[in-house]
């Protein structure tokens, strides 16, 4: 059974199925929200977010440009909105280290420690280089993606990622130089 | 910068997991079907009132051209009781014509 594009789903909205919309939903509900995770890290909150990202999508399907990929403007969109959220309850940084997504199974003490301390760090990193990097890293997004749903330029966000990689390993490597040599 | 620090970093992305509720689609799409109708709703209102004030200035208008025109005549001379009944009178249709135009659009 062959699948349908996201181009043919949203034709398909616009023509007035709106069932067709729960599809993009099932889509890319994962995505938005573990991206939403990185800039909201309180549950209700981003659960919140990504109801009001899909219901905006929803309303602005009629401005979509086909020449663009869906998810770009997706992420553009929920991007948007999560800064306008994080404005709003002031939220700038905070460690998702106690977050209960972090949770797994532990199979090495000290790979856990180092994640609990990315985590930490990461959550101390500014929105938008979070953003970034949680585009980059968790998405797989192109720089050229990410520029345009954060609005900058592709040489600001190359510079900014090289910037986050430098400033994670010397926290790794201040806070467990021994474990460096091993991991990186 | 090296691939190594790309692959570690992306390792380390892969495995947050941050799923959200069973119900997420269902709810996204109610809160859509209740947005539709809310916005439905203040359209017609809102196409309601505009019928209802373009009627009012036409019908002003027609009737100031033609006391213009004629003069008034005397049984239409303004006195205060006169006025409040035709105010009341104009609420009256108003509010009749637009609880009309709202079933029209809810039976619609």
């Amino acid at each position: 059974m062959s699948v349908e594009t996201d181009e043919v789903v949203i034709s398909k909205v616009l023509q007035g199925d709106s069932r067709a919309y729960e599809i993009l939903v099932g889509r890319y509900q994962d995505a938005v929200s573990r991206f939403i995770w990185k800039i909201i890290p309180v549950e209700q909150d981003r659960e919140e977010v990504c109801q009001d990202v899909f219901v905006k999508v929803y309303f602005n399907l009629d401005k979509f440009r086909f020449d663009a990929k869906f998810s770009t403007w997706l992420y553009q969109i929920a991007y948007r909105t999560a800064v306008s959220f994080n404005r709003k309850k002031r939220i700038e940084t905070r460690s998702f280290e106690d977050d209960e997504f972090v949770k797994e199974e532990v199979q090495n003490p000290d790979q856990e420690l180092v994640r609990k301390l990315l985590n930490q760090q990461i959550g101390k990193l500014k929105l938008e280089e979070r953003t970034m990097v949680t585009l980059f890293y968790m998405q797989d997004l192109s720089i050229e993606d990410i520029s345009i749903i954060v609005n900058r330029p592709g040489g600001t966000v190359k510079s900014v990622l090289h910037r986050v990689r430098q400033k994670l390993q010397a926290s790794i490597e201040n806070t467990m130089p021994e474990l460096v040599e091993a991991m990186i | 910068m090296t691939d190594q620090q790309d692959d570690f970093l992306r390792d380390h992305f892969s495995h947050s997991n941050a799923r959200l509720g069973r119900n997420f689609q269902w709810v996204v799409m109610q809160r859509i079907l209740a947005l539709r109708v809310e916005r439905a709703r203040q359209k017609a209102i809102l196409e309601s009132a505009l019928v209802a004030i373009i009627v009012l200035l036409i019908g002003s208008g027609l009737l100031a051209g033609y006391y213009w025109y004629f003069g008034l005549p005397t049984f239409l001379l303004p006195t205060p009781n006169k006025i409040a009944l035709t105010a009341v009178g104009s609420l009256l249709i108003w509010y009749l014509l637009d609880a009309a135009w709202r079933v029209r659009r809810t039976v619609g």
